[in-house]
């Protein structure tokens, strides 16, 4: 298994009240699956990703990846953030290289390495611009890419196109799914659009209301390469249907 | 396009000198016809004549308080930076020390200057311990008020990354805070030739300070005019130096 999540249990605890967000939580991910994670909001989602980023570093139960546990683990994973965090310091160049920069990798080594990747990323030309002069998509499609130059198999979304528009949102997933054809890379994808997680996962888990517990795993056996139309396949929309019913 | 900004900026540098061109004449027009007595308030043509006679002994006097300004200046930026960032590190000590720090700043800094006279001589030092205090406080606030608002979201990112604190600390929170940091100095900088000439108001050998006292004391308002039209232009010199050096530092930071 990739990533396992073993009756995982958060509380958060304030001043004078706690907060019961996780409840025995039990995943289990395989290599090279892209896994989407759907719930109500504010259900605990995102407390996920926090804990296998060990931004959030206390809970209970255990993760394993790739059956190390996570406080022995020294495994990378990328991630990225519903807003796109380039930081307005930095040229895309530099924004897009922090991964590797931090990694130890020579700037000028870095510069390299991401080279090729601007055109895929739609990004060419725009390399020495300030992330403030770019359009809400490019600067996507940039967080996209330094997500991409993290040097991990494991990728973890929240909520990457939340904040874009709804034609905006399709190119990008679009382009998700062609980027992550051929690298192989097992996916955590957080959102709250139900459509979204039916048209670009292998399976779609189910929380419930906080505290979030699994109520849901669900195979979504459409074919691939995901295609447009698919949404208004009779397959698709079923599923759909029998989503939006869990998650009532 | 391009031919209307170009005369956008021609307009924002012209109208201004020449509003002050005209208030200049205006005001030498009135005391003119006024017939308004020199010690009373002088000429705007005498007091330019004053700075031309007086420019040698003006000039060393305005070296002597440009040192001072600047050397408290910077001993306040390297106090301001040592304490906000221990502050941002240490919540308890922000906690302590930051309403503290506000309540200092409202202690009417002239009254308390004779005492500091007391402490610390008639030397340079009086001059730059005044300036340090007045400096002190628009940097520090500045600074610890950008730390607060660094987006944390972004310093998760570079958790996530497996950043080193020096990492974040460099890459994420000295460029975020620069921004608030330059306003502050901004602030910072032209009261610290005000600080200066206060803190000679009460002995010194040599600065604009003391020229201005010795102008009032003898009645000389023209001098006393062209002393504190060095000060004007010195202090709007040095805002001008901060404010480029801000935008060379921080080439992404547009407006404002």
């Amino acid at each position: 298994m990739k990533i396992e999540f073993r009756n995982v249990s958060k509380t958060f605890y304030g001043e004078d009240s706690e907060l019961e967000t996780l409840n025995n939580i039990n995943i289990q991910i395989k290599e090279g699956e892209f896994v989407s994670i759907i719930g109500p909001s504010g259900c605990g989602k995102s407390t996920l990703l926090h804990l296998m980023t060990e931004i959030v570093d206390s809970f209970e139960g255990d993760i394993l990846i790739e059956g190390i546990s996570l406080k022995q683990s020294d495994k990378l994973v990328s991630y990225m953030h519903q807003k796109d965090l380039l930081m307005p310091w930095r040229t895309i160049k530099d924004n897009v290289t922090l991964p590797l920069i931090l990694s130890g990798k020579k700037k000028k080594d870095a510069y390299k390495i991401v080279e090729p990747y601007y055109k895929m990323f739609g990004l060419d030309g725009f390399e020495e611009v300030y992330p403030n002069e770019l359009s809400g998509g490019m600067r996507q499609r940039a967080a996209l890419l330094r997500t991409f130059m993290v040097e991990s198999d494991i990728m973890l979304f929240d909520e990457p196109f939340a904040a874009i528009d709804a034609i905006n949102r399709h190119k990008l997933q679009q382009f998700l799914l062609e980027r992550c054809q051929g690298f192989n890379r097992t996916i955590m994808f957080i959102t709250h659009d139900i459509e979204e997680a039916i048209y670009l996962s292998d399976r779609i888990i189910v929380l419930s209301q906080r505290p979030a517990t699994v109520i849901q795993d669900v195979k979504i056996e459409l074919e691939r390469p995901r295609e447009k139309h698919m949404k208004l396949s009779v397959d698709f929309l079923k599923i759909k249907e029998m989503l939006i019913e869990a998650l009532e | 396009m391009k031919k209307s900004t170009s005369t956008v900026k021609l307009k924002e540098k012209i109208l201004p000198g020449l509003f002050i061109t005209l208030l200049i004449l205006f005001t030498e027009l009135v005391i003119q016809i006024a017939d308004i007595k020199a010690y009373i308030l002088p000429k705007p043509s005498r007091v330019i004549g004053r700075l031309i006679e007086d420019r040698d002994v003006l000039w060393g006097h305005t070296v002597t308080t440009i040192q001072e300004a600047l050397l408290g200046f910077v001993i306040a930026i390297v106090l301001a930076v040592i304490i906000s960032v221990i502050m941002n590190r240490y919540k308890l000590l922000k906690l302590i020390f930051y309403p503290v720090l506000v309540i200092s700043q409202t202690v009417p800094i002239i009254a308390l200057a004779p005492l500091f006279l007391v402490w610390f001589g008639f030397g340079i030092l009086t001059k730059v311990v005044v300036v340090v205090i007045v400096c002190f406080f628009p940097i520090v606030v500045s600074l610890v008020e950008g730390l607060a608002v660094v987006d944390q979201d972004m310093i998760n990112l570079m958790k996530s990354l497996k950043a080193k604190p020096l990492d974040v600390f460099l890459k994420v929170q000295v460029p975020a805070v620069m921004p608030a940091f330059f306003s502050g100095l901004k602030i910072a900088v032209t009261y610290s030739i005000m600080g200066a000439v206060i803190a000679e108001w009460l002995g010194a050998q040599s600065g604009l300070g003391i020229y201005m006292t010795r102008a009032m004391n003898s009645f000389k308002a023209d001098a006393l005019f062209a002393d504190i039209v060095i000060v004007v232009v010195v202090s709007v010199s040095l805002f001008r130096i901060i404010d480029f050096a801000g935008k060379k530092l921080m080439p992404w930071h547009k407006g404002e």
